[in-house]
């Protein structure tokens, strides 16, 4: 089992089998965003793999003191879905597909402990709140176009974005804070031995 | 801003989603340095917000991992021509000159 630092170490030294690792953990979530964005699959999958080329060319620029890999690599894949929908004069319509629609794509065979997990995860998080998370993390919608598009108030969008996000930290619960633990401890270890 | 007002005017979240201003984001991004609670709030967002986005994920069909490394493979034979051509004409160049 590799950590997030010895993938992205492997991928610093060109080492295909990092950027394939790297792959395999995360391109799931990743063309779950790009689908989102640009609305056909086949778009995706190509925004995803061209994502992909980024993150290898790149990862020297990947700062992990300001943020998780993932973040990262997220916000790659989000710009450039946004730049093939622009490219491909994506009309307002694909842009506001409704949520079933997009369920279609979703991985059908889901097991028993999946289900579970999403249950636990989703606990409490009413739609007004998962149409914020699916629109503005998911689909790349500024606040202002969110704003626009639910006809509420931007605060109003803000203060949902936050609650949405309290309820899934709060239903992922002490696993994170453990290895939130771990991590501080970590940074604070090290910053003391940094003079 | 303190880091509680950060956290309580929903900033935080907004600087994870890269939804804000530039001036924001530096501005958090200097204080993730010092400020421990900051940087464990903004953990805690990123892995709520990764676990969301796996929740929502697509599965990725074999052959399209596959083309990903043919494209791999390809980009990096062509960054190797383009930095011998690049090393080529530096070097035409220096001869010229001398």
């Amino acid at each position: 089992m590799y950590s997030t630092k010895a993938i992205v170490d492997l991928i610093r030294k060109r080492d295909e089998k990092g950027i394939s690792l790297l792959y395999d953990q995360y391109a799931y979530a990743l063309l779950g965003i790009s689908y989102r964005i640009v609305g056909d699959k086949q778009i995706a999958e190509d925004v995803l793999n061209k994502s992909f080329l980024k993150i290898w060319d790149n990862i020297g620029k990947y700062d992990e003191k300001k943020g998780a890999l993932f973040t990262w690599m997220s916000r790659i894949v989000k710009n450039s879905s946004l730049d093939a929908r622009r490219a491909k004069s994506f009309v307002q319509t694909n842009k506001t597909d409704s949520l079933t629609n997009s369920a279609y794509y979703l991985e059908a065979t889901k097991s028993s402990t999946a289900k579970l997990d999403t249950d636990k995860l989703l606990t409490g998080l009413d739609d007004k709140y998962k149409v914020i998370l699916e629109y503005l993390y998911l689909r790349g919608y500024t606040q202002k176009e969110l704003s626009d598009e639910l006809e509420i108030p931007i605060g109003t969008v803000k203060t949902r974005l936050k609650k949405a996000i309290d309820i899934l930290r709060k239903n992922i619960g002490p696993e994170t804070n453990m290895t939130t633990f771990i991590s501080m401890l970590f940074i604070i270890l090290t910053s003391n031995l940094i003079p | 801003m303190t880091s509680k007002n950060n956290i309580e005017s929903g900033l935080i979240e907004l600087y994870v989603l890269d939804v804000v201003s530039e001036n924001d984001k530096q501005y958090i991004e200097q204080k993730i340095k010092t400020d421990y609670s900051l940087k464990k709030d903004i953990k805690e967002i990123e892995y709520a917000l990764y676990r969301y986005a796996e929740l929502h994920g697509i599965h990725v069909r074999p052959k399209v991992k596959k083309s990903f490394f043919t494209n791999i493979k390809n980009w990096s034979l062509a960054k190797g021509l383009r930095n011998r051509f690049s090393l080529f004409i530096l070097v035409f160049l220096l001869n010229s000159i001398l």
